[in-house]
C-alpha cells in the first residue's frame, strides 16, 4: 500500500509539472495559466515529488526507501507521459485525484 | 572544421549504441527477466508446486531428522536451507562412511518427497547476461575469458551511452514530458520514445550498469588477481562462500548440490548434543535470516554447529557474510556473529546488493523489473531509430545496403533474443524430467554453461541451452531472409504466441496447471505464468500494429462509413 501511495503522489507531482511545461500548455489549458498558477503548480509539483519519498521511507527505511523512490519516479513518469500523448487534459486532471488518493492510501496503510 | 563536444558525443552515442546495442539488448532483456530468477527456478521445478512449506524451525528439525536417519554416523552434515518466500528447495549433504559426498534435494514440506528436476531454470538468465553461457572456470579472474570480457565491454559501452545521451539530449527539461505519438516523422516518434524511456529511468540505468561493472571489476581488470596468482596460494577456505569476491555464491547457488568440505576432525566419543533447532533459534536471533548450517561430528563430544546467515538479505541492500559457530555438545558459542569483511568487500557487497536486487521484497523487484524493461525498450528504440533517421537520406546503393543490413540485425537481436527466451521457457516446461542429471548437476560456481555433447548423451540442462541458442539461430536466419518489416511482425507474433501459450502448456505437465496452483495458493508459480501471458498480449498488440493490419482495418472503416450514410 505504501508503494501505491508513493506512486500516486509522484504521479500528481509530475502531472503538476507537466501541466505548466511550455510545450504542453496549449494541450492542457484553454486559456494560458497566470504566473501565480504556474508558480503554485511548480512548487506543488516539486513538493509532491519530494513528499513521495515518505511512503518509501515508511516501507523500507532510508537506504532501500531511497532506491525504491528513484525507481518509482521513473514508473510514475511513464504512467503519465504515455497516456498524456492520448488524453492530455484527463491525464493531468488525474493528478489531482492521485494526490487525494495518495493521502488516503497513506492513511489506511 | 572542428566538431563541437555535442557532435563528438553524438557520434560516440550513435555508434557505440548501434554496434554494442545488439548485444546490450540481449543482456538487458535477460538481466530484466533475471530479477525474478528464483521465482522462475520455482516455476521450472514441478515437484515444488503447491506444497505447504514448513516453518524455518520445523524445516531445520526435518533436516536433522532426515540426516539422522540416512547418515547417523556421518562425520559431517550440511544443509542449504530453503528460501521459503521465493524458492523453497531444501538441499542436504553429508559424507558417507567412505567420506564420499552424498546429497538429496527435498521439498521442505515434511513429506520426504524428492526434487529430481535438475534445470538451469531462472538461473540461466543470470548467467547468460554476464557469461553468454560460456563456463567461467576461474571466478577470481586469473584466467582470461572473452565472454565475460565482452559482456563487460558492452556494459562499459552502455555506461558511456548513458552519459553521452545526457550530453546530446540538449533540452531535457523542456522535452521532459514529450512523446509526440502523432508526429509525421517516424524518427521523431522513435526519438521521443527513446528519450522519455532513457531520461525518466536514467538514475536506474546508470546505477545498474555501474554496479554490475564495479561488482565484477576484478574480472574486467584482472591484473591484481593475476599478480596474486604468482604468489603462493592462500589456504583454501573451509566453507563455501567464506569471503572475498566470490562470497555471493553461497545463497546464489541455492539450487546447487554444493560440496561438503573435507577437512574433517577425527570424531570424538558419542555424547548427547544440544538440539540443533535450539541453536538455530539463538543464531537467528543474532543474525536474522539464515541460509545454511553445517554440523561436524554430529552426536559426538567434539561436535560443532556452524550457521551461515543469508548473504542476500531481504532487509538490507548489501550482501553479508555473517556466520556463527557453536559447540554442539555444550551449546557454547565458539565463534560469535560479526561481519568480518574488510572495507573493499563491504563496498563490493553494496554494489552487488544493488545490482542483484534481493532486498526489499516483491514490490522492489517489480520496480527493478519495470525500470529494466524501460532500459530494454530504450535500447530497442535506439536501434530502430538509427535506420529510421538515416534511411530516407541514403543516396548511394552501398548506404541503402548497409541500412538494410542494420535493419535485419535489429530484428535478429531484438525479436530474436525475445524468441529465444520464450522458447527456452517452453523447453523448461516440456523437456522430460527423466533427462535430468542423476548426479545433481551442479556443484557450485557458474552452472548455466553450454557444452558440446552428442544429442543422445545430452542432459536436460544441455538441451535447455541448446533450445535457447537454436531458437535464436532460427530467428536470425529468418531475419536475414525475410523483409525486415515482415520479419518484425512475424517474430513478434511468434514470441507473443509462445508467451500466451505458456500457461496453457502447464496443463500438459503434471502439477503445473495454473488452475490447481491458484487453488493451492502457489502465487509464485502463478505469477510467472500470468506475467508471461500479459507480456504476450502486449507483444501481440505490437505485432498487430507492425503488420499493418490495423491500418487496413482503419482504412476499411473510413471507407465503410460514408457508404452507410448513403444507405440511410
Amino acid at each position: 500500500m505504501y508503494l501505491l501511495s508513493t506512486f500516486l503522489c509522484a504521479y500528481a507531482g509530475f502531472a503538476a509539472l507537466c501541466a505548466i511545461t511550455a510545450r504542453n500548455v496549449p494541450l492542457v489549458w484553454t486559456t494560458p495559466p497566470s504566473r501565480g498558477v504556474v508558480r503554485g503548480l511548480r512548487v506543488a509539483g516539486y513538493f509532491l515529488l519530494a513528499l513521495s519519498w515518505i511512503p518509501c521511507y515508511l516501507q523500507w527505511d532510508v537506504p532501500m526507501g531511497t532506491a525504491a523512490w528513484a525507481m518509482n519516479l521513473a514508473a510514475s513518469g511513464f504512467a503519465l507521459v504515455f497516456p498524456f500523448a492520448y488524453a492530455p487534459k484527463r491525464s493531468v486532471q488525474a493528478g489531482g485525484v492521485a494526490a487525494l488518493l495518495a493521502g488516503l492510501v497513506l492513511l489506511v496503510s | 572544421m572542428e566538431k563541437s563536444l555535442t557532435q563528438r558525443m553524438d557520434w560516440l552515442h550513435t555508434w557505440f549504441g548501434l554496434v554494442l546495442g545488439w548485444l546490450a539488448f540481449a543482456l538487458f532483456l535477460t538481466g530484466t527477466i533475471a530479477v525474478f530468477w528464483l521465482e522462475i527456478q520455482h516455476w521450472a521445478q514441478p515437484e515444488l508446486h503447491g506444497a505447504k512449506m514448513l516453518s524455518p524451525e520445523a524445516t531445520v528439525q526435518y533436516s536433522v531428522d532426515y540426516l539422522q536417519k540416512v547418515a547417523p554416523n556421518s562425520g559431517r552434515w550440511a544443509a542449504t536451507l530453503p528460501d521459503l518466500d521465493r524458492h523453497p528447495l531444501l538441499v542436504l549433504n553429508w559424507l558417507d562412511e567412505n567420506n564420499a559426498q552424498q546429497f538429496v534435494r527435498l521439498v521442505p514440506d515434511g513429506s520426504g518427497r524428492k526434487v529430481t528436476t535438475v534445470t538451469n531454470g531462472g538461473r540461466f538468465f543470470v548467467d547468460f547476461h554476464w557469461t553468454f553461457n560460456r563456463e567461467v572456470a576461474d571466478l577470481s579472474g586469473r584466467t582470461f575469458q572473452w565472454t565475460y570480457m565482452l559482456s563487460g565491454f558492452v556494459g562499459m559501452a552502455f555506461l558511456i551511452c548513458t552519459i553521452t545521451g545526457l550530453i546530446v539530449h540538449k533540452k531535457i527539461f523542456r522535452n521532459f514530458f514529450t512523446f509526440r505519438r502523432q508526429a509525421k516523422s517516424m524518427q521523431t516518434r522513435w526519438l521521443d520514445a527513446h528519450n522519455v524511456l532513457g531520461v525518466l529511468s536514467w538514475p536506474f540505468q546508470f546505477m545498474i550498469v555501474l554496479t554490475g561493472l564495479a561488482f565484477y571489476c576484478y574480472l574486467y581488470i584482472p591484473t591484481g588477481m593475476q599478480m596474486a596468482a604468482r604468489s603462493p596460494s592462500p589456504p583454501p577456505v573451509a566453507v563455501i562462500g567464506g569471503g572475498g569476491p566470490g562470497m555471493l555464491w553461497g545463497r546464489y547457488a541455492s539450487d546447487a548440490v554444493g560440496s561438503v568440505p573435507r577437512n574433517i576432525v577425527e570424531p570424538g566419543n558419542p555424547a548427547p548434543n544440544v538440539p540443533i533447532v535450539d541453536l538455530f533459534a539463538r543464531a537467528r536471533a543474532q543474525m536474522g535470516v539464515l541460509s545454511s548450517f553445517t554440523v561436524n561430528n554430529p552426536g559426538r563430544d567434539n561436535a560443532t554447529v556452524r550457521f551461515g546467515g543469508t548473504r542476500a538479505r531481504p532487509d538490507a541492500i548489501t550482501f553479508t557474510s555473517d556466520s556463527m559457530t557453536f559447540d554442539g555438545a555444550t551449546g557454547r558459542v565458539i565463534s560469535p556473529a560479526g561481519n568480518t569483511t574488510n572495507a573493499v568487500q563491504k563496498i563490493t557487497n553494496v554494489f552487488g546488493g544493488l545490482h542483484f536486487a534481493f532486498f526489499g521484497g516483491t514490490a522492489m523487484r517489480v520496480l527493478y523489473f519495470l525500470c529494466g524493461a524501460a532500459g530494454t525498450i530504450m535500447i530497442a528504440s535506439g536501434l530502430v531509430m538509427f535506420t529510421a533517421k538515416r534511411r530516407a537520406k541514403a543516396k548511394s546503393v552501398a548506404a541503402r545496403r548497409f541500412y538494410d543490413f542494420v535493419d535485419r540485425m535489429n530484428v535478429a537481436s531484438v525479436s530474436g533474443a525475445m524468441f529465444a527466451c520464450a522458447s527456452y521457457l517452453w523447453a523448461l516446461r516440456l523437456l522430460p524430467r527423466d533427462l535430468s542429471d542423476p548426479n545433481g548437476g551442479f556443484s557450485g560456481g557458474v552452472y548455466a554453461s553450454i557444452r558440446a555433447v552428442p544429442l543422445d548423451q545430452a542432459l536436460r540442462t544441455d538441451l535447455e541451452l541448446y533450445t535457447f541458442w537454436a531458437a535464436w539461430g532460427v530467428a536470425a536466419l529468418h531475419a536475414l531472409v525475410r523483409a525486415p518489416q515482415k520479419a518484425w511482425a512475424e517474430q513478434f507474433a511468434a514470441v507473443a504466441a509462445l508467451c500466451i501459450g505458456l500457461p496453457a502448456l502447464g496443463y500438459l505437465v503434471p502439477n503445473c496447471d495454473i488452475g490447481s496452483m491458484i487453488a493451492a495458493g502457489d502465487w509464485k508459480m502463478v505469477a510467472v505464468d500470468l506475467g508471461a501471458l500479459s507480456i504476450g498480449v502486449m507483444l501481440a498488440c505490437a505485432a498487430w500494429k507492425m503488420s499493418g493490419k490495423r491500418a487496413e482495418v482503419r482504412a476499411s472503416k473510413a471507407v465503410a462509413a460514408p457508404a452507410l450514410q448513403t444507405a440511410e
